[in-house]
């Protein structure tokens, strides 16, 4: 029986890839000269060199943090999208930890890793508790948090961090890490590196937070309907404000492994969306933890095809946004006439919470007494 | 005497409305409707019953146009006819008045019945005409209503009148009424049978779904009898007991009353003092509402919905903070403590809707057995969950109560509307509460559903527990309570000590504010 619902949920999630690959291949037939070729560099591009297939894994590892991080709060039934900005805060910490602490690399990288973490959990319990208390909508929120993160990051950037009169927004290399600058190389010659580890130990983590955990029963439950989880005894305020801050957390190990990683210093964008990309992934792994890394990975594929098929066909590189779109559309679409359906059938779901509701505590003096005597 | 299951005693020559071998199966597999007969002659009063799930709604959506039948036919005077859509249904003079009213709260009553099919004047609305119409329609079938109140502020009664004006208007010649009387006192429900008889004189069929065979027995002239998406038997009214109909609706002997013995009060569990509360939209739910709860005993609130029972049992389960007033457990003050302090202090709550508040349908029936103990042992072991303890628990629950599933790992949504309430109070009653505020505990659940939960309520009762019992069908807590509060407007307008010596009549006039006792003091 419940083999059966994971079989039908990834052939769910099969179809909707599906339906999205041909409808992208018919907009390539539309306006490519060379749609065979395009098509080819789209789906073979990413495995087609070291070089591409290094960037393909370092994607992935960056899409999975982000994707657990979404599919964490979304499991609370939190729409928060501030993964982005909790990456870019875990990338300036991590940075400038890595530019500043004293130490051999393994330690630095501990520690910029560790403040990263910090960080994100920092900022995500901001949205987290204005939810929770003050019934703030973490939509509105996150993303206005997203822009200060941003503007922060540019900030401290400019101002403290690049070199006097270097030419360009960025850091000086991190050079605790050696010639590279970087993290040591998992697989020679790429820039994959111990934060693919760390990807899937965060997958195993949130894994076993949510369904071994009693913090994790109290969060699918606050999930799943928030009013029972408040009858039941949940402390629901709580546990959605953790869950968001545990998430920024993840985000901000994203935001770290870049710095680290990939680009070995603080340089003016670190991400490219990945926050957002995190959305989609999470949808596709339908919030399941273990299922985010295979999601990333196969989501980042097409990226790294799109971004190949954009270099050297007449394709832009857009096409992968055209995918990403019609792959959200199609999730949501499903999941909402789900919803619709239950709702016609009487068994509406409230929406959201009335955990922002008041508790009105007006004085019985100041009621008019209207009952009939 | 006997009746055959298919039992005709209608004669052949003027059926205004004839179903033949209405089939309907839904998506999910559930065959809802199996070669349904259904026949009402015209001018009468049809009765159809059944347990929930029986087919009745189904069929009733076939009729009206909200469903298509996979096979079947209906005919409308003789007449082979389809219906589409409840447009058409109007259109041929078939008026549905629905459980949940459709109205808008914010127009008048006039402009309820006329709209979708305005009175104009050059393209304007005509008011004026709304009025008479309204009051021409509510003249003439002696549904009595106030043309220019708004929606928002007349009584459920009243309501009730409006929407069947509205179908009136549209020209219906069949009524079809679902479940009228669930949400009317029992005075409110005279004046509504009134009204029934007066269209019928005027030449309108009606039918009257319910499942309440008293008042089968008293309004209907023939009854249908449905279970399992199958017709049982029409019969004449007059010539079957109310016996007899449960026995068809059920398929065995039922006992219509829950025996229980006699209560044998023990030591004050609960204690109650001037709860007050404002919702948040400012009306003053409860008013200085006292009450006190013993051990080995059940006590009752009646009142007709929404005056104020909703937000006593949310108080007393600690799902909302009273704005002043008091709440003590074996004397320890629990007013504040949230629901987990409320649960610990030996309070369960099942609460009048399942699916909002008592489960979470898409978690695993095992996942809603532990809710409320989930953060203890032998369930949580140092923060992690353990497995096996949720697992036996489900297992004894699922025993001791009857819960019918396949496998404890399926949802919660995949049981039926009674099993999933008798997973709420297998939850409720496996904690072994010290008080339990039961809040309609078998609204739309079958009869051998029911039964069961009385049983259950009857048997914490005797273990000690304190009940406080809230339901909306007065048959019920007449025949569960040992003491009766009749709640009015968010005040407790009467005690009742004596509960069998009350009559349904005098319960009502509490229940509409119309009278009350003097000095109600709950304490005794």
């Amino acid at each position: 029986m419940r083999q059966r619902a994971v079989l039908l949920e990834v052939a769910r999630v099969v179809m909707i890839v599906a339906i999205a690959l041909a409808i992208s291949f018919l907009v390539i037939l539309v306006v490519s000269k060379q749609p065979s070729e395009a098509f080819k560099q789209f789906v073979t591009g990413a495995a087609g060199s070291r070089n591409r297939v290094s960037n393909w894994l370092v994607q992935a590892t960056t899409m999975t943090f982000t994707g657990l991080a979404v599919a964490l709060v979304f499991q609370a039934r939190q729409f928060s999208l501030g993964a982005e900005g909790q990456l870019y805060l875990g990338a300036l910490m991590a940075g400038v930890m890595a530019l500043h602490t004293p130490g051999n690399a393994v330690i630095v990288a501990t520690v910029a890793i560790i403040v990263a973490i910090i960080t994100g959990f920092l900022f995500g319990l901001i949205p987290g508790y204005l939810k929770a208390y003050f019934g703030a909508n973490e939509i509105v929120s996150t993303l206005m948090l997203n822009a200060i993160a941003t503007a922060v990051y540019a900030f401290v950037l400019v101002q403290f961090l690049k070199p006097p009169r270097a030419g360009t927004n960025e850091s000086k290399p991190f050079a605790i890490f050696g010639d590279t600058n970087r993290l040591h190389p998992l697989i020679a010659d790429t820039q994959i590196s111990v934060t693919a580890l760390l990807a899937i130990a965060a997958a195993i983590f949130v894994h076993v937070l949510l369904y071994r955990t009693t913090f994790g029963y109290g969060l699918r439950m606050s999930g799943f309907n928030l009013r029972f989880a408040e009858y039941g005894g949940v402390n629901t305020r709580r546990t959605v404000m953790l869950a968001m801050a545990i998430s920024g957390g993840i985000a901000g190990i994203a935001g770290a492994g870049l710095v680290l990683g990939t680009f070995g210093r603080v340089n003016a964008a670190p991400s490219a969306g990945y926050g957002f990309d995190g959305i989609v992934v999470a949808l596709l792994a339908r919030n399941f933890p273990l299922a985010v890394i295979p999601a990333a990975l196969f989501y980042s594929y097409l990226r790294v095809g799109a971004d190949v098929m954009g270099q050297n066909t007449d394709v832009p590189f857009e096409m992968a946004n055209v995918i990403q779109a019609i792959i959200i559309l199609l999730i949501t679409a499903e999941a909402l006439t789900r919803w619709l359906r239950r709702r016609r059938s009487g068994e509406d779901e409230p929406e959201l919470p009335p955990m922002s509701a008041p508790e009105t505590i007006t004085s019985t003096a100041t009621v008019p007494t209207e009952a009939a005597g | 005497m006997s009746l055959s299951p298919q039992s005709s005693v209608l004669s052949p020559q003027s059926f205004v409305l004839e179903a033949r071998g209405i089939t309907k199966r839904y998506p999910n597999g559930v065959l809802a409707n199996d070669h349904v007969d259904f026949r009402v002659l015209k001018g009468e009063i049809h009765a159809l019953v059944g347990e929930n799930g029986a087919g009745k709604t189904t069929l009733m959506k076939a009729l009206y146009g909200l469903e298509q039948p996979d096979s079947g036919q209906i005919l409308l005077d003789g007449q082979p006819t389809t219906i589409p859509n409840p447009d058409a249904a109007i259109r041929h003079g078939i008026g549905m008045v629905h459980q949940h009213f459709m109205l808008i709260p914010s127009l008048t009553i006039a402009e309820n019945i006329i709209l979708g099919r305005e009175p104009t004047k050059r393209g304007v609305i005509a008011e004026d005409d709304a009025v008479r119409i309204a009051r021409t329609l509510s003249d003439q079938y002696g549904l009595h209503v106030d043309p220019q109140a708004r929606v928002d502020v007349i009584p459920v009664g009243e309501r009730q009148r409006v929407e069947i004006l509205k179908t009136l208007y549209r020209g219906a010649e069949i009524l079809i009424l679902d479940e009228p009387t669930a949400v009317l006192t029992p005075q409110e429900t005279n004046d509504l049978f009134r009204a029934v008889r007066s269209l019928v004189a005027q030449g309108k069929t009606v039918i009257f779904i319910t499942h309440k065979l008293r008042e089968v027995k008293e309004i209907s002239d023939n009854v249908t009898v449905m279970r399992r998406g199958k017709v049982v038997g029409t019969v004449r009214t007059a010539d079957v007991t109310r016996e007899e109909i449960a026995r068809m609706m059920v398929g065995r002997e039922v006992l219509d009353r829950t025996r229980k013995g006699a209560a044998a009060r023990g030591p004050l569990v609960l204690e109650a003092t001037n709860l007050n509360y404002v919702t948040p939209d400012g009306k003053r739910a409860l008013a200085d509402v006292s009450l006190a709860a013993y051990s080995g005993e059940i006590l009752g609130i009646a009142g007709v919905e929404g005056n104020g029972q909703t937000e006593l049992i949310e108080v007393l389960a600690g799902l909302t903070l009273p704005a002043a007033g008091k709440i003590a457990v074996n004397g320890k003050n629990v007013t504040g403590l949230g629901a987990r302090g409320t649960r610990e202090a030996g309070v369960s709550h099942i609460p009048e809707d399942r699916l909002e508040l008592g489960l979470a349908a898409d978690a695993s029936i095992e996942e809603n057995l532990i809710i409320d103990r989930y953060y203890r042992a032998p369930y949580s072991r140092g923060g992690f969950l353990n497995f096996r303890a949720e697992a036996e628990n489900a297992r004894r629950a699922i025993a001791d109560f009857d819960v019918r599933t396949p496998d404890a790992k399926m949802t919660a949504r995949s049981l039926s509307g009674g099993n999933m309430q008798k997973l709420v109070v297998a939850r409720e009653l496996s904690a072994h509460p010290n008080v339990l505020l039961a809040a309609q505990p078998t609204r739309g659940i079958d009869i051998g559903a029911t039964e069961l939960v009385h049983r259950q309520l009857v048997a914490a009762r005797d273990a000690g527990t304190a009940v406080i019992l809230v339901s909306a069908d007065l048959g019920e807590v007449m025949a569960l309570s040992d003491r009766l509060a009749v709640m009015y407007n968010g005040e407790i307008v009467a005690l009742i000590t004596d509960v069998p010596s009350v009559t349904e009549e005098e319960l009502g006039y509490y229940m509409l504010g119309v009278k009350r006792q003097e000095a109600v003091t709950s304490n005794e």
